[in-house]
C-alpha cells in the first residue's frame, strides 16, 4: 500500500509537510518519506534547510561580565541624562524645534543634491558602542601567564613550603602576608587586580586555564576582576566558605576566628559552604554577607577604601583612569549619583557588630618584609628623581605632580590619570618621554590595560631609545605581552631583550623564569 | 508628546490597570518592582542581570546580527526603569519587556521594511535587465535572515514572538495589545509568506 502512496510524494507534498517536519510533529512513515524526498531533491533540501533555520532561532553570544557592566553603567548614565533635560513640556518644545530645523535642512538638502533618491530610506547612522574587551576572547593559554606580580606595598612573599622569594614576580604556591601597618597590591595572571589589607595572611595556590585559586586565612582583601568569555574563575577558599567569581569588584574578609564576610561592590559572587558543593549565597552589588550568620548588611567604608585602589571606571567609550571617586558601576548605599560627590568622604562609616564567635583580629608583624624590588618601587622612582634634573622646568613641575600621587601607597593608583593628563599635554615631547613609560606602568599594573601600555612602550622607545631606562621599557613590553596572553609575540620581545641586554641585563632572570627555552637558544644554560 | 503616547511606547499602559491583576507577578518579582520603584539600584542591576539576556536575544532573533543591538538593549533598559514606578503589574516583567522591546524597535522595523522593499524593487528590476548575472549564494542561517527581512514588521514581531520566544498567542496578543484572533491571523500570514518566500528563492 506504501509504495504508490510513496511514489506520489513530491515536491508539493514536502512542502506541506516542511513545518510539521521541522517540528517533529509528523508521523513516522509521513517523516520517512519526507526524508526520503529531500535525499532525492536538492530544491527541497535547500528549502529546508532555510525553514529550519528561520524556525529555530539562534542565541547571540554571551556577553563578558565586564560588557555586561558597562553596558549597565551606560543604562544609569543615560538615565541620569535623561532626568537632566528637564521637564516634559520644555523637551517637547526642543524637539519640535530640532525636527523643525532637521526638516528644513533635510528638504534643502534634497533640492540641492541630485542622486539617488532612494537615500531617503537609508537609516541615519546610529551610536555604536566599540565593545573593545569582548573581541579579545581572554583565557591562560600558555605557563608563561601563570605568574603574579607585586605591584606596589609592603608584604612577606614566601613559597608555601616557607622558602622566601626574592623576586617581585611569583608563581603559585605562594604565601602573601601583610603586617598590621602593611599592605600590598598584587596582579595575578595579568588579569586580576588585588589589594591586600593590613594582617592578612592568603596563599596562591593555583591557576589553570579553568581556575585561579587562593586559600585566605586571615584578614581582608579586595579583587576586581573584568572577566574575559575563556578567561578562568576565580574561586577563594576560606576556612568555613568558598567564594566563587565570574567577574566583579568585591572584597573577602576572613577574621581571627575562621568567620568569612564577602562584600561585592560589583557584579555576583557565589558564596558555598567549604567543601565548594553547595551554594549558601549569591551577594549581589552593594551587599555585604557573613557567612557564620547569614546575614546580609550594606557594604561598608572599609571595603571600599580597600578596593579604591582598584576602581578604574568603565565608560561606553572604552576605560577611563582612575580619578580617587568610587566609579558609578559601585553598588554602594548611601551615595549620591552625582559622580563629583562619590568620594569616601560622603561615605558614612558602619559600625558592623561582630559574630559573637569572632575575636578582634591581632594582627601578627610577618618577619623578612620585602617589597617590590625590580622596576616597581626603587627604579620608578629613580626615574622621577631623574626627570627633575633633566628635564625642562615646566615638564618637571607637571610631572612632580604626578610623582606626589605616586609617593603614597594610598594615592598611587591616581597617578595613571594625573600622567595621562600630563602626556596629553607634553606628548610630544621628547623631554616628556619618561611620562609614557610611567604612564605604560600604572596602565598595565592599575588598569590592565596591557594594549594601551604596550603602546606608550613603543612611544616611548621610539622618541628616547638611547634612555637610560630603555631597558625597563624593553622589559615591560615583553611582559605586558605576555601578560595580555599574546605568546608569540612575548617570545619575539623576549629575544630583542636578550639579544640587547644579555647577559648582564636586569631582567633577564624574569625572561628566563617564563621562557627558558629563550635563553636556551642564545646557550645561556 | 502626550501621556497617552509615552505610555504607549514604554507600554505602560497597564498603569489604569486595578490592582487585583498585580496577581500576574510573583511574589519575588513584585518585591524587586517595589524595590526599584523605591529607587534601590541593587534592585534595577539584578532586573537588568536577569533579563538583559532575554531582550538581546530576541533583538538578534528580530533585526539579525546587528551592530545597533546593543544600544538598543541600553535604550530599552532606560525606557524600562524610567518607567517602572507608572508600572502597576498587570503583567510579568518578562512581559512588560518584550512590550517595550516591541514599541522601540517597531519603527525601526517598519524603516528598514520598506527600505528592504525598494531594493528588492531595484533589485528585481536590474536582474531583468541583467539575468545572467547570478547574486550570491548565502547560507541557511542568512538567508533565513533576509527572508525574515521580507516580511512585513507586524507579521514579524508575532513570528519571532511565536516560534522563537516560545510565547503563546495569549501572551503575544498581551505584549502587542490586539485581540488574540488578530495574533493568530498574523501567525499564519507568517507562515504563509516565509514559505512563499522560501520557494520563490
Amino acid at each position: 500500500m506504501n509504495a504508490p502512496l510513496h511514489s506520489r510524494y513530491g515536491c508539493l507534498e514536502a512542502q506541506e509537510d516542511a513545518e510539521a517536519a521541522l517540528a517533529d510533529r509528523l508521523p513516522e512513515a509521513a517523516q520517512q518519506r519526507y526524508q526520503e524526498h529531500l535525499r532525492e531533491c536538492p530544491r527541497c533540501r535547500r528549502a529546508h534547510r532555510v525553514l529550519d533555520a528561520l524556525y529555530r532561532p539562534v542565541a547571540p553570544a554571551e556577553r563578558s561580565s565586564a560588557a555586561l557592566e558597562r553596558e549597565f553603567s551606560g543604562i544609569l548614565r543615560r538615565m541620569a541624562a535623561t532626568e537632566g533635560e528637564g521637564s516634559w513640556a520644555s523637551r517637547a518644545a526642543s524637539s519640535l524645534a530640532i525636527v523643525a530645523l532637521a526638516a528644513t535642512a533635510m528638504l534643502l538638502t534634497l533640492m540641492l543634491i541630485p542622486g539617488q533618491r532612494s537615500n531617503l530610506y537609508a537609516l541615519a547612522p546610529s551610536w555604536i558602542e566599540i565593545d573593545t574587551p569582548d573581541t579579545i576572547y581572554g583565557g591562560i593559554d600558555h605557563p608563561a601567564q601563570v605568574y603574579g606580580r607585586i605591584i606596589s606595598g609592603q608584604g612577606e612573599v614566601v613559597a608555601t613550603d616557607g622558602e622566601p622569594l626574592g623576586h617581585h614576580v611569583f608563581p603559585t604556591e605562594t604565601r602573601l602576608r601583610t603586617a598590621a601597618d602593611e599592605s600590598m597590591q598584587l596582579q595575578l595572571v595579568g588579569k586580576i587586580l588585588s589589594n591586600i589589607g593590613p594582617g592578612t595572611d592568603v596563599a596562591w595556590t593555583g591557576a589553570s586555564p579553568h581556575a585561579v585559586s587562593l586559600d585566605l586565612d586571615r584578614g581582608l582583601v579586595a579583587f576586581r576582576y573584568d572577566r574575559l568569555p575563556a578567561d578562568p574563575l576565580l574561586n577563594i577558599q576560606t576556612p568555613d566558605a568558598r567564594v566563587r567569581i565570574r567577574g566583579t569588584v568585591f572584597t573577602v574578609e576572613v577574621d581571627d576566628a575562621g568567620h568569612t564576610t564577602v562584600a561585592v561592590l560589583r557584579g555576583r559572587v557565589d558564596v558555598l559552604d567549604a567543601a565548594g558543593k553547595r551554594v549558601i549565597a549569591d551577594v549581589r552589588a552593594g551587599y555585604r554577607f557573613e557567612v557564620a550568620s547569614q546575614s546580609y548588611s550594606d557594604v561598608g567604608r572599609r571595603e571600599v577604601q580597600l578596593a579604591l585602589p582598584l576602581s578604574q571606571e568603565s565608560s561606553g567609550h572604552g576605560d577611563e583612569l582612575a580619578d580617587g571617586r568610587i566609579p558609578s558601576s559601585w553598588v554602594v548605599s548611601g551615595l549620591p549619583s552625582d559622580p563629583t560627590q562619590r568620594t569616601l568622604d560622603n561615605l558614612i562609616e558602619i559600625n558592623y557588630v561582630p559574630h559573637p564567635r569572632a575575636r578582634v583580629a591581632q594582627a601578627r608583624r610577618p618577619t623578612g618584609a620585602l617589597g617590590p624590588d625590580d622596576d616597581g618601587q626603587e627604579l620608578l622612582e629613580m626615574l622621577i628623581r631623574d626627570a627633575e634634573s633633566t628635564r625642562a622646568e615646566a615638564i618637571a613641575d607637571s610631572l612632580a605632580r604626578c610623582k606626589e600621587l605616586h609617593a603614597s601607597p594610598e594615592t598611587r593608583y591616581r597617578a595613571a590619570l594625573c600622567l595621562s593628563n600630563f602626556i596629553r599635554k607634553h606628548g610630544d615631547n621628547r623631554l616628556a618621554a619618561e611620562g609614557l613609560l610611567l604612564l605604560g606602568i600604572h596602565r598595565m599594573d592599575y588598569a590592565g590595560d596591557h594594549q594601551a601600555a604596550i603602546d606608550d612602550f613603543r612611544r616611548f622607545l621610539e622618541l628616547a631609545p638611547d634612555h637610560p631606562e630603555a631597558e625597563l621599557a624593553s622589559y615591560r613590553l615583553w611582559l605586558a605581552a605576555t601578560e595580555q596572553g599574546n605568546i608569540q609575540e612575548a617570545k619575539r620581545l623576549g629575544r630583542d631583550y636578550l639579544r640587547a641586554y644579555y647577559p648582564r641585563g636586569r631582567y633577564v632572570y624574569q625572561i628566563d623564569q617564563r621562557f627558558p627555552e629563550l635563553l636556551a637558544d642564545r646557550g645561556g644554560r | 508628546m502626550t501621556d497617552g503616547e509615552i505610555a504607549q511606547v514604554l507600554g505602560t499602559t497597564d498603569v489604569v490597570a486595578p490592582a487585583a491583576s498585580s496577581s500576574a507577578l510573583a511574589s519575588d518579582e513584585q518585591l524587586l518592582i517595589a524595590r526599584a520603584q523605591a529607587g534601590d539600584p541593587r534592585a534595577l542591576r539584578e532586573i537588568h542581570d536577569a533579563y538583559q539576556g532575554q531582550v538581546r536575544a530576541h533583538l538578534h532573533r528580530l533585526l539579525g546580527p546587528d551592530s545597533e543591538i546593543d544600544d538598543l538593549v541600553q535604550v530599552i533598559f532606560v525606557r524600562a526603569f524610567t518607567a517602572i514606578k507608572r508600572f502597576r503589574g498587570g503583567s510579568t516583567l518578562a512581559t512588560w519587556l518584550y512590550r517595550i522591546t516591541a514599541n522601540t524597535t517597531s519603527n525601526l522595523l517598519r524603516q528598514r521594511y520598506r527600505r528592504k522593499r525598494l531594493k528588492a524593487a531595484v533589485q528585481w528590476f536590474n536582474q531583468g535587465r541583467r539575468a545572467e548575472v547570478q547574486g550570491p549564494t548565502l547560507d541557511a542561517r542568512r538567508q533565513a535572515h533576509s527572508l525574515l527581512e521580507h516580511l512585513h514588521p507586524d507579521l514579524r514581531h508575532v513570528f519571532v514572538l511565536y516560534h522563537h520566544e516560545g510565547l503563546t498567542l495569549q501572551e503575544i496578543a498581551e505584549i502587542l495589545e490586539k485581540p488574540i484572533s488578530t495574533i493568530g491571523d498574523r501567525l499564519s500570514r507568517a507562515r504563509k509568506r516565509l514559505r512563499e518566500l522560501v520557494e520563490s528563492e
